[in-house]
């Protein structure tokens, strides 16, 4: 019996093993050429100018990219004042952002594919970061931001300060109603980003239970989600993206960002394009 | 005579005297119901394959199907073995031997607890030490808290820092710790006794009850003050409490309605992940039932957990064949070993996890490393029986003074 058995056994961890002995004996680019088959094609932004080594292929599946509620401010701003002031809020735990940093993360890539998008109108980033901010303090420097200008959308990041700690989830869920409340109370669209997807930290702190609560709290609240950590686990899945690499290439960081980046811009012209807003 | 002998552990014969203690006549004891533990052994199985993130095999957990998961089942039939086992000693034994007992299966879990803390330490170290990568700056950050061993052991001594997916066992702990108390109400006045845990489970909804946690702002993530009704309630079943249920069980009329719940939220949890159901659930009823919070045991997942099990009794009857069978022995075996097998289902899908992220993260691969793990957690549940029956061979020899 273990005769007969052996041989599968052994072709089946060959079978297994043999990709991964393959991926490790390659050059482990950090980002591959492209998405392969079955991934979806860009839509309508139009996709950067090549002018890096190996653009990424910024690619998600449509129901991340279609916002389940119009964003009407947005689109009246647009249409009718020619300009869109966003606003990204942050909740960032590492302790400081260098510029040199900043201009890698995705705000920098939002503003050009944004500009690209709507010629004629003018489109303002303000770019703010809540440093060691989990949702009780993001939700105070939120409150501060938007009472000092006003914007026509809002883009609240947030998320992987709570799932570090264990925010309580009655609390979460608390707090991002409220904040998504003083968003529209603002005369702005809201739109709420998840946290990263993280492989190798996933297994010690649990993001899922945070992301299903953002789900239910957008739709009760009726606000947009745009939902960084389903996009980058369909990355990881479909092969995009290796986020599971310890060590990877120095570009890993800044093709990300440039690929939240892209497909937000794509996410907000969408909102602003539904039917609802014309 | 030898009642009084195996009272006394079975070991006074070496004395010649015999002290006559004041014992109850031993009933017999009722036939095991291999559905516990066949049921258990599916929920450690699936507790194990949550616990892989990533998993393929994830999305033909229970979670996937219906407000509840595979923790209210572990939750449940451990309330309802907990009573079947000590609820027996407190009647022939007393109150303080069985709370003895009780007490010290608490500390058992509380070790085993400890346990699977320093497998996560070493887990968290390991990726500490080698995650470069600038994508995750804030994580590797968070990992530094190793930084402050003090700190974190000490809580984690507390039950107050709680690694992923041991989440379980402080709550374990805490309703094992009480259990005493519970188990005495329960063989005096089970239904008052039932009444006061929905009592608390209430309370803790409505005022937001739960036990602190650290972090700052961290909560238990399964709030034992809600959990425990679930506990209570199987414990109340085992003690005579299903024979009033018997009528709901027969009922036809209450299956049917049973199973049009299961369906309902079949769909309304499709709904979440599947793009064309996503519309489904109306905004109206979307306010009314969500959050469906897990920590405090929303009554929706009660209802679902109730639901289930109601169809599940009606439907398997407890001397169905197939729990006899070669087939059912696995999960029967893995059942009969709960504790250690959870405990090896998280340590396996630390392993499992490793194996994903560094060797390969084909489907292949998903699919191996789950079959592995439930094999290698069957095996060790024959193994701990193998152990137990020795142990019990072994018993006739202590009593004469062997070793």
């Amino acid at each position: 019996m273990i005769r007969r058995v052996r041989p599968l056994l052994f072709a089946l961890a060959t079978a297994c093993l043999m990709p991964g002995i393959a991926g490790a004996q390659s050059a482990s680019p950090a980002v591959s050429p492209s998405a392969g088959p079955g991934s979806t094609a860009p839509g309508a932004v139009p996709a950067p100018p090549v002018q890096r080594r190996s653009a990424p292929d910024c690619t998600a599946p449509d129901r991340y990219l279609n916002p389940k509620n119009p964003l009407r401010r947005s689109a009246e701003a647009v249409r009718n004042s020619k300009r869109l002031r966003v606003l990204v809020f942050s909740s960032v735990r590492t302790p400081a952002i260098s510029d040199a940093v900043e201009t890698k993360r995705y705000p920098a890539a939002l503003t050009p594919a944004l500009k690209g998008r709507y010629p004629g109108v003018d489109v303002t980033v303000a770019n703010q970061i809540e440093q060691r901010a989990g949702i009780s303090e993001s939700l105070k420097g939120l409150r501060g931001a938007l009472a000092a200008k006003p914007y026509d959308l809002v883009i609240w990041q947030l998320g992987s300060t709570d799932v570090l700690s264990g925010t309580d989830m009655n609390l979460f869920e608390d707090k991002l109603s409220r904040g998504i409340a003083e968003i529209r109370a603002r005369q702005a669209d809201p739109i709420i980003m998840s946290m990263q997807y993280s492989p190798r930290t996933d297994f010690m702190f649990d993001p899922a239970p945070y992301v299903q609560y953002m789900r239910w709290t957008v739709k009760t609240e009726g606000a947009g989600l745009f939902n960084r950590y389903d996009i980058m686990r369909y990355w990881v899945e479909d092969g995009i993206f290796d986020l599971s690499e310890l060590q990877p290439g120095a570009s890993i960081f800044e093709d990300v960002h440039h690929c939240v980046g892209e497909l937000l811009a794509r996410y907000i012209a969408n909102g602003i394009a539904a039917p609802e807003t014309q | 005579m030898a009642e009084a002998r195996r009272a006394r552990g079975g070991d006074g014969g070496r004395t010649g005297t015999v002290v006559r203690l004041p014992i109850r006549p031993r009933t017999a004891p009722a036939p095991r119901d291999l559905r516990l533990d066949f049921f258990r052994g599916l929920a450690l199985w699936l507790i194990y394959l949550d616990h892989v993130p990533g998993n393929v095999l994830n999305l033909a957990t229970l979670r996937n199907f219906g407000f509840s998961d595979a923790a209210e089942i572990f939750v449940f039939i451990s309330g309802y073995t907990a009573a079947l086992v000590y609820g027996r000693v407190m009647r022939e034994r007393g109150v303080i031997i069985a709370s003895a007992r009780v007490l010290k299966r608490a500390w058992t879990l509380y070790v085993a607890f400890i346990f699977l803390f320093v497998v996560y330490l070493a887990q968290i170290a390991y990726v500490a030490q080698r995650l470069k990568n600038p994508l995750y700056a804030e994580e590797m950050n968070v990992l530094r808290f190793l930084d402050e061993p003090d700190v974190t052991l000490i809580q984690a001594l507390l039950l107050r820092f709680k690694p992923a997916n041991t989440d379980i066992l402080p709550l374990y702990i805490v309703l094992m710790a009480a259990f005493p108390l519970v188990l005495w109400g329960l063989t005096r006045r089970p239904n008052l006794t039932l009444v006061l845990s929905a009592a608390l489970y209430t309370m803790a909804r409505l005022m937001g009850w739960n036990f602190a946690g650290w972090p700052a702002e961290h909560m238990w993530v399964f709030n034992p003050l809600a959990w425990q009704l679930l506990f209570v309630f199987g414990a109340w079943c085992a003690m005579g409490g299903l024979e009033h249920l018997e009528p709901i069980v027969r009922s036809r009329a209450a299956v049917v309605a049973a199973c049009a719940f299961l369906t309902a939220s079949l769909f309304v949890v499709l709904s979440w992940s599947v793009p064309a159901l996503e519309g489904l659930v109306p905004d109206s009823v979307a306010e009314i039932i969500y959050p469906i919070s897990k920590t405090d045991l929303a009554l929706l997942r009660f209802a679902h957990f109730l639901a289930l099990a109601l169809v599940v009794a009606h439907f398997v009857p407890m001397d169905w064949s197939f729990l006899r069978s070669k087939l059912a022995k696995p999960l029967i075996l893995c059942g009969q070993h709960s504790l250690e097998i959870f405990c090896l289902g998280v340590f396996l899908s630390f392993g499992a996890q490793i194996v994903l992220a560094e060797i390969s993260g084909r489907l292949l691969t998903h699919v191996l490393v789950s079959v592995a793990g439930i094999i290698a957690m069957v095996a060790f549940a024959a193994l701990m029986s193998w152990y137990q029956e020795n142990e019990k061979r072994r018993g006739p020899d202590r009593a004469a003074g062997g070793t």
